[in-house]
């Protein structure tokens, strides 16, 4: 695994042992196809539970903005104030406001989903969003 | 939207999904988790840049950097970048490049002499040069054309201007080729080296570069060279030290002889008939720059022009289409005096220009100007950057904008005696009418000498 949880990238390679059973010829063979690797992954997932709350809040807004084309979005109130299930609202040119719950949990599961759902849906509803 | 960094692939978390959304149909419930985030923000690298740091942009979004460079700097792609940039560079310099006029180098023994216009053929891999020559003379010139040349003769050539170096090579690199290729200058030259392209590296000017880099500066282009095997062509107003490894020919630019000044004069458009006579206006003038400007103003030219006066009348005719003359050069001084205080030869362009719109704004003056002033041909605007063509445009607009501005002529004689103005002196003195002002300057230097041979003040004489 790499520092960030992903797949290392890498590619075809024969080493250690492999090395010495093949002999020279096969070091060699090895080598040209570490250089030239039929199978190349990305690392696929970042470490998103390493965010602050406050970065993951900041990242959801900026997510809403360039992901989800909102005109604008921000984190709803501030510590202490009652959120109804709001973290950041984003609002659009042709369509209702969107509101985003940002959860930073190491594991999710489904209570921690119909909490989430319940928190906006069973209170006060801020801003009328279609969008949950 | 529910949001959240943990991992929410299970089966449980799904089908709970589904049953919300049956539940609340008035409401469209989604769910991110890490997966999701993810693969949304592998094509946002400003923003995994923000949250996550500039290492893991570049391992997540270009997961490929190895691989990648290697494909580019290689076969067709390496080759395209490389076709792409000879063409760009070439238009480019030879867009408004006068014609290379046969010019006399000499190498510093003053044994051996060969033609200008040879420099590129004459050049070799590991042949490093230099070429030194007061200013005027046409060593800017002769670099571009050596660098047209060279990319025509199957080099790889990177021509960097020495002025704009402020303490990193790669950087100074990086802006040089940036106008040609989206490649970063060691990119480019290692997809020239893969299609065994020799590449030279041309360093204009290095007089233009502040004192106190010159010797960083060539210590830097010594490493990289070896780095890159390039091989150095510079230019400065005399030979400058350099490592073992880039030392090499040193030649000296000769001033032009009776028959290199006729075809001078003809390639700015003097006719045969009229040689005779602008020759004779042109007596006073010795320098390429010089006669290349006083054949554009044949017969315009004040009776006993010296250099001064032949600048000014010719900075004088660029501006005459402008909406407000005085206004633009006022601006032109003011770039100068900005370029003279910080020992720089340029400005960020957008300083200049906001500088300059306040300075029109006090004026009462239209900031359009700014734009005029942008286009004028005595100032070049590239690279976010905003220099004068011929450090002779610089240091005579200095000159004339203190004496614009002083009040007598002993606070202009102080002004001019600041360190770092000794070479304005030449300038002022001629623009000012006032003798006593001439003998302020002279005071403090007695031994320096005006070089104008038709300067009318007492150091001409």
């Amino acid at each position: 695994m790499d520092p960030m949880g992903g797949v290392v990238p890498r590619g075809i390679s024969v080493g250690g042992g492999d090395d010495a059973a093949l002999g020279s010829g096969g070091v060699d063979q090895a080598r040209e196809l570490e250089l030239s690797p039929l199978t190349v992954t990305a690392p696929l997932l970042l470490r998103t539970h390493e965010l602050s709350w406050e970065a993951l809040e900041h990242l959801v807004a900026a997510l809403a903005v360039q992901a989800d084309h909102a005109l604008e979005a921000r984190p709803f109130g501030r510590g202490g104030q009652a959120q109804n299930g709001v973290d950041v609202v984003a609002f659009f040119a042709s369509q209702p406001a969107a509101v985003y719950q940002a959860k930073r949990y190491e594991k999710f599961a489904a209570s921690d989903l119909r909490r989430a759902v319940l928190a906006y849906a069973g209170g006060s509803r801020p801003f009328d969003a279609g969008v949950w | 939207m529910i949001v959240t960094t943990a991992d929410v692939r299970d089966t449980k978390v799904d089908l709970e999904l589904t049953r919300l959304r049956e539940q609340h149909r008035d409401l469209v419930i989604d769910l991110w988790g890490r997966q999701q985030l993810s693969d949304m923000l592998f094509a946002l690298p400003d923003l995994v840049r923000r949250f996550f740091g500039e290492d893991t942009m570049r391992v997540f979004c270009r997961p490929l950097p190895g691989v990648e460079a290697q494909a580019e700097s290689s076969g067709a792609t390496g080759g395209r970048v490389l076709e792409d940039y000879l063409a760009h560079l070439g238009s480019y310099l030879s867009e408004g490049l006068h014609e290379l006029v046969a010019l006399t180098l000499e190498d510093e023994g003053g044994t051996e002499r060969f033609s200008s216009t040879e420099l590129a053929a004459w050049l070799q891999p590991g042949r490093h040069v230099q070429v030194a020559g007061s200013s005027g003379t046409g060593k800017s010139h002769t670099l571009a054309h050596a660098a047209l040349g060279l990319a025509q003769a199957g080099w790889l050539p990177i021509l960097l201007r020495a002025g704009v170096y402020a303490g990193r090579l790669e950087d100074s690199l990086d802006e040089s080729v940036a106008p040609f290729t989206p490649q970063t200058a060691d990119s480019l030259v290692r997809a020239g080296r893969l299609e065994r392209l020799p590449v030279v590296l041309l360093v204009d000017a290095i007089n233009e570069c502040p004192v106190r880099f010159q010797d960083r500066l060539m210590q830097q282009v010594s490493s990289w060279c070896l780095r890159a095997e390039a091989t150095v062509v510079s230019s400065s107003h005399e030979f400058v030290h350099v490592p073992t490894v880039i030392s090499g020919a040193r030649l000296r630019t000769v001033d032009p002889d009776l028959r290199q000044r006729a075809a001078l004069l003809r390639s700015y458009g003097v006719r045969p008939e009229d040689e005779r006579s602008v020759e004779d206006e042109c007596e006073a003038f010795s320098t390429v720059f010089e006669l290349s400007l006083a054949a554009q103003l044949t017969q315009r030219l004040p009776a006993n022009a010296g250099r001064a006066a032949l600048l000014d009348a010719y900075i004088g005719e660029q501006l005459q289409q402008a909406s407000q003359p005085t206004a633009l050069r006022q601006v032109l001084h003011h770039w100068a005096m900005l370029m003279d205080e910080r020992l720089t030869g340029w400005l960020p362009l957008a300083e200049a220009q906001r500088s300059a719109a306040q300075l029109l704004t006090t004026l009462g003056a239209a900031v359009g100007v700014v734009d005029e002033a942008l286009r004028s041909p005595v100032v070049r605007a590239r690279h976010q950057r905003v220099e004068f063509r011929h450090e002779w445009y610089a240091q005579l607009l200095t000159a004339e904008a203190l004496v614009w501005s002083c009040t007598g002529g002993t606070e202009l004689a102080g002004e001019l005696r600041r360190p770092h103005r000794r070479k304005l002196a030449v300038w002022a003195v001629p623009l000012h009418s006032d003798p006593n002002v001439v003998r302020a300057c002279c005071v403090d230097s007695p031994t320096r000498r005006c070089s104008s041979r038709r300067c009318a003040c007492a150091w001409g004489r």
